[in-house]
């Protein structure tokens, strides 16, 4: 795979900047920069949101099926162009847990638990939006590592309400 | 004593099916399936085929309303075109087509039955696969709400069965359950899954703006005052076309039948659409 051809030698320089490309897309999509969050993704990749209760079962349907550059590409048409000032709006914010890096031969593979939050204008404190775990394969391009792959997988079987920004 | 197994637990279920799905009832005074369906059978002919279908898998949310408006969305055409903005944006038609079972002598279920037009090219997404249909030979969209929250969609190629169940005043669990017709192609299959999950699915680019516009009636609905409908669609007699009232109004005229709570007095909420 030519991509992998820039990763680091060092597999705890490849950990720390998989840290930091978690932190950045945490950072981005709680702060709405959507631009900022599709340059993390690879010139080929895909962005899904499903249900570990899917997965279990072995079913295929998502929440989000965002199989090529071009779907995730739409999704921000979708989200600043379509959907801005017409949803309901609120803030999130993604506190991330420890990651696990697994770089060998085959790529780098991440799997890492976040939770989302959720808060509402006028509404008194925030709540839960989502927990779950990234299963992810990150590539380096350029020197800089990318989503090759990112794969939301909710724990929830029921969202508490419809989510409009990235997970 | 003896301890009678029959006179405790839960009650049995009546079960039916038609076309493979399934209908449940805890009422011995339930009519007999087929008599309930009435002629809305027919639309589950059309919808569900054989019967023979493959589950691709659910999707599970919480709407932020109650039931009956939750219901409302499936009963009213004539949101399509003045509420989904991406309706609009990728100039897909949805507003041309008929209510068919719109009449106070079925149970209360829903048909419509619509014509999509074409999508046009549009330079705002790269892909406009997401649209396509390859399923079908011929262009009939169709959903249908089976009074009195069962719902059976059939619009471009995502075919999928709603539950909508409700979980207190303002929260309704909404479930849709997505399938693909036996036989057909891995590609076609993958195609499902996509427009599943990004167009019809409660995240996807058309259902997420019900779910917005549903949280806000509820919202509005204990407002002072009466609710004055005004589509400016005053049709009173059957065909009904997918824009006029007739469809929410046979709705609530069934609702109240069922609840025995009257028609709410003249002109503001008939036992029949056409009455």
């Amino acid at each position: 795979m030519t991509t992998t051809v820039d990763r680091p030698v060092d597999q705890y320089e490849v950990e720390r900047r998989v840290r930091a490309l978690q932190r950045r897309y945490a950072a981005a999509v709680d702060a709405k920069r959507l631009d900022e969050w599709l340059s993390l993704f690879a010139p080929e990749c895909s962005y899904v949101v499903i249900t570990r209760e899917n997965i279990e079962r072995g079913l295929p349907l998502a929440l989000i099926h965002d199989d090529s550059t071009d779907r995730i590409h739409d999704r921000v048409v979708y989200i600043e162009h379509v959907w801005k000032g017409h949803i309901n709006d609120y803030r999130q914010r993604h506190l991330l847990s420890d990651p696990e890096v697994v770089a060998d031969a085959d790529g780098i593979r991440v799997r890492q638990g976040f939770a989302v939050y959720l808060s509402e204008p006028s509404v008194a404190g925030s709540r839960l939006l989502a927990t779950g775990e990234y299963e992810d394969e990150v590539t380096f391009v350029e020197g800089e590592p990318r989503f090759r792959a990112k794969r939301v997988i909710l724990d929830a079987d029921v969202l508490p309400r419809y989510f409009v920004y990235p997970l | 004593m003896d301890f009678s197994r029959e006179e405790y637990g839960l009650p049995a279920a009546r079960l039916e099916s038609y076309r493979g799905a399934l209908f449940a009832s805890l009422s011995d005074d339930a009519p007999p399936l087929r008599d309930y369906l009435g002629a809305t059978a027919a639309g589950l002919d059309l919808a569900l085929g054989d019967g023979d279908l493959i589950y691709l898998g659910s999707q599970k949310v919480m709407f932020e309303c109650n039931w009956k408006i939750a219901a409302e969305n499936i009963y009213d055409g004539y949101h399509t075109v003045s509420l989904h903005k991406a309706f609009q944006m990728l100039k897909i038609g949805a507003a041309w087509g008929e209510q068919r079972m719109a009449d106070a002598a079925s149970y209360g279920h829903a048909w419509q039955e619509y014509r999509a037009g074409a999508p046009e090219q549009t330079d705002m997404l790269r892909d406009t696969s997401i649209l396509a249909v390859r399923s079908k030979d011929e262009p009939g969209n169709r959903i249908l709400n089976i009074f009195p929250t069962g719902i059976i969609s059939d619009q471009m190629d995502t075919l999928s069965l709603r539950f909508a169940i409700p979980r207190g005043v303002s929260a309704t669990e909404m479930q849709f359950a997505v399938f693909a017709r036996r036989g057909e192609s891995d590609e076609l299959i993958r195609h499902r899954v996509r427009q599943g999950s990004n167009l019809f699915g409660p995240e996807g680019f058309i259902s997420l703006e019900d779910q917005t516009a549903l949280a806000r009636v509820h919202d509005g609905a204990p407002g002072r005052g009466d609710n004055v409908v005004l589509k400016g669609t005053l049709k009173r007699f059957p065909p009904y076309r997918v824009l006029d009232e007739a469809g929410i109004r046979h709705f609530y005229g069934a609702y109240r039948r069922a609840l025995d709570i009257g028609t709410g007095g003249p002109g503001r909420c008939p036992t029949g659409a056409g009455e």
